[in-house]
């Protein structure tokens, strides 16, 4: 562990990429310490102030703190990022082990499954699932979850594919292990780094995602404070001030950039047979 | 004569309702003996010793451990089995689950038969000390050991639950000479002294002649030829056996051997020829040979052969 990030730090893209990471779990989870003020507490008679030693991000159409909801938009891009990762990661990689050992019938259906969801417009299911449900937090991280199923799940199905029939799993058979230990103990251990190193890079897919929704409406609902709603509150005043959108938008790129990073310095790091030339 | 441990009647294997990996093949084992399954790669060793232990069910036959049909074990009869029965596989690094250590390998077998390791931990300290394994190089992982350790730790792993019946894949297969010899000879011990049973796969007939007190040759997924070992070495009965042991050298400088050459390839599997399987490539075939497959029968000696026309003793 400590090795692979003295790898990632060894390499001048994964240290940006780290720093960022680091940076954006500290603006993330410090919120509610660091925040200067109430992220919802209003003050009409200073809106659209320009960035200034008291608000150091200025203040929007409400006058509430931008460098505030900055730090609260981040927690919420984290806090969907993460659990739409961990639901994406354990049902995708259960369904792929699935599909591994099931008969064909049922592989070929799963399989079909992941092509119909990864063909499908994820903004249109987006917006089919809120229409039908109405927004909310938990509905995104449904929504984006289910659109990443098949990231986790083919990769994990491949896995399982290529160590289904390695001696030592054979040697547990002979010795008694039951079908759910050899993929408890294992199988998900030696199949888990390639799907770490998805997960990471499909942090800042995420990320993007949840934005996109929530600039649209059909993400995290008001007054919650996402980069999103942020960057859709600003666009509507744009002729007022430009520091919404500007500082939105920079979050949201040195998320992107950051975890896209730090994603590609892991798996480096972790399994250098993955690396590619982009 | 004992009863024998295993008994290996009429099995066939079909994958795809076409090929024969492994057709009528019957043998027996009794127990404390040793037998070697010899025979080129794709002559269906691999899946006999599958279906041996249970892991692959047999198309037609039956295989009896004790006189009970292997294949019809279920629950607490299956694991039973799975405590007689164990294995020691050809490449011992790959054989050893990578991300646990040697001492959560070794504790595997007790875990999964739910047996207490403080209870049978003692023993199997004596065991690696018999085997030659030390509790310091228990904490580390399988791809930090040396190859001979890691296949010291497969021989433990299979015999911590007190199994009857060993059946060793290849056991010598990649080793240099000397510790070809440590290694055969450890198991010897270890036959002596846990009164195990071996069910030894080779390709190297040195091995066989030298450890194994019976020998069952397979082709193309039949047994041509089985027999006591002296006696298949001494005046093989089928002329692939023939063959097989004529291009083994022999350092005896008195001896003059025939050697016999095989001519053309293996037929494919997916291909059969008609009647014997060997015909193809046998210097003696005749048409009854192209038309009719011979069975395996005794020929005397102990001796059986699937050939229409056995060799005699001719040395």
């Amino acid at each position: 562990m400590r090795g692979v990030i003295a790898q990632i730090w060894g390499r001048s893209t994964g240290r940006l990429g780290l720093i960022l990471v680091v940076l954006i779990l500290i603006m993330g989870l410090g919120a509610q310490v660091i925040s200067p003020y109430d992220p919802n507490e209003l003050d009409i008679l200073n809106r659209f102030s320009d960035p200034t030693w008291i608000h150091p991000m200025g203040t929007d159409h409400l006058g509430r703190d931008l460098f505030s909801r900055m730090l609260y938009g981040t927690q919420t891009a984290l806090l969907v990022a993460v659990s739409t990762i961990i639901v994406s990661l354990v049902v995708g990689t259960l369904m792929g082990i699935g599909a591994a050992y099931a008969p064909r019938e049922v592989e070929r259906a799963i399989l079909i499954l992941f092509d119909i969801i990864s063909s499908f417009p994820s903004l249109v299911f987006a917006l089919a699932v809120v229409a039908l449900l109405g927004p909310g937090l938990g509905k995104v991280v449904l929504i984006v979850s289910i659109t990443l199923l098949p990231h986790f799940g083919r990769v994990a199905r491949a896995q399982v594919l290529s160590l289904k029939n390695a001696p030592f799993l054979e040697a547990e058979r002979v010795l008694g292990a039951s079908r759910a230990r050899l993929v408890l103990v294992h199988i998900v251990p030696n199949i888990m780094g390639p799907l770490v190193v998805l997960a990471s890079m499909d942090i800042p897919v995420v990320i993007t995602i949840e934005a996109g929704l929530s600039f649209l409406g059909v993400g995290v609902p008001p007054p919650l404070a996402s980069w999103g709603t942020l960057l859709n509150d600003g666009y509507a005043n744009l002729t007022e001030t430009i520091w919404p959108v500007a500082f939105a938008g920079l979050m949201l790129t040195l998320a992107t950039l950051g975890f896209t990073l730090f994603g590609e310095a892991l798996r480096d790091a972790i399994d250098p047979k993955l690396k590619t030339d982009r | 004569m004992t009863a024998p441990l295993l008994e290996i009647d009429d099995v066939s294997v079909v994958y795809g309702g076409t090929v024969h990996a492994v057709d009528g093949a019957t043998f027996t084992l009794d127990q404390g003996g040793t037998l070697g399954l010899v025979g080129e790669s794709g002559s269906g060793k691999t899946t006999l010793i599958k279906v041996v232990l249970g892991l692959i069910a047999p198309t037609r036959g039956q295989v009896r451990f004790d006189g009970r049909d292997v294949t019809g074990f279920k629950g607490p009869e299956r694991m039973w089995f799975r405590a007689q029965a164990q294995m020691i596989f050809q490449d011992p690094a790959s054989s050893l689950s990578p991300r646990l250590t040697l001492r959560r390998i070794l504790e595997e077998p007790l875990v999964i038969h739910g047996l207490k390791l403080k209870d049978h931990w003692p023993r199997v300290l004596d065991l690696m000390s018999a085997i030659g394994l030390k509790e310091a190089q228990l904490d580390r992982y399988p791809h930090q050991v040396s190859g001979g350790q890691a296949r010291r730790v497969g021989i433990a792993r299979a015999l911590i639950l007190n199994p009857r019946l060993v059946v060793a894949d290849e056991p010598t297969a990649g080793l240099d000479v000397s510790i070809q010899g440590d290694l055969l000879n450890l198991m010897h011990d270890l036959q002596q002294r846990l009164g195990l049973t071996y069910l030894m796969v080779s390709h190297n007939l040195s091995v066989v002649r030298k450890v194994t007190d019976s020998v069952a040759v397979m082709y193309l997924g039949k047994l041509v030829e089985t027999g006591p070992t002296p006696t298949v070495f001494r005046a093989p009965a089928h002329p692939y056996t023939r063959a097989l042991i004529s291009a083994n050298p022999v350092i005896d400088p008195e001896r003059k051997r025939k050697h016999v050459i095989l001519e053309g390839e293996v037929p494919s599997p997916f291909n059969l020829p008609p009647g014997c399987r060997f015909q193809t490539r046998c210097p003696m075939a005749q048409d009854r040979c192209r038309a009719e497959a011979p069975d395996l029968r005794p020929v005397g000696r102990g001796q059986n052969v699937a050939c229409h026309f056995p060799l005699t003793d001719q040395e």
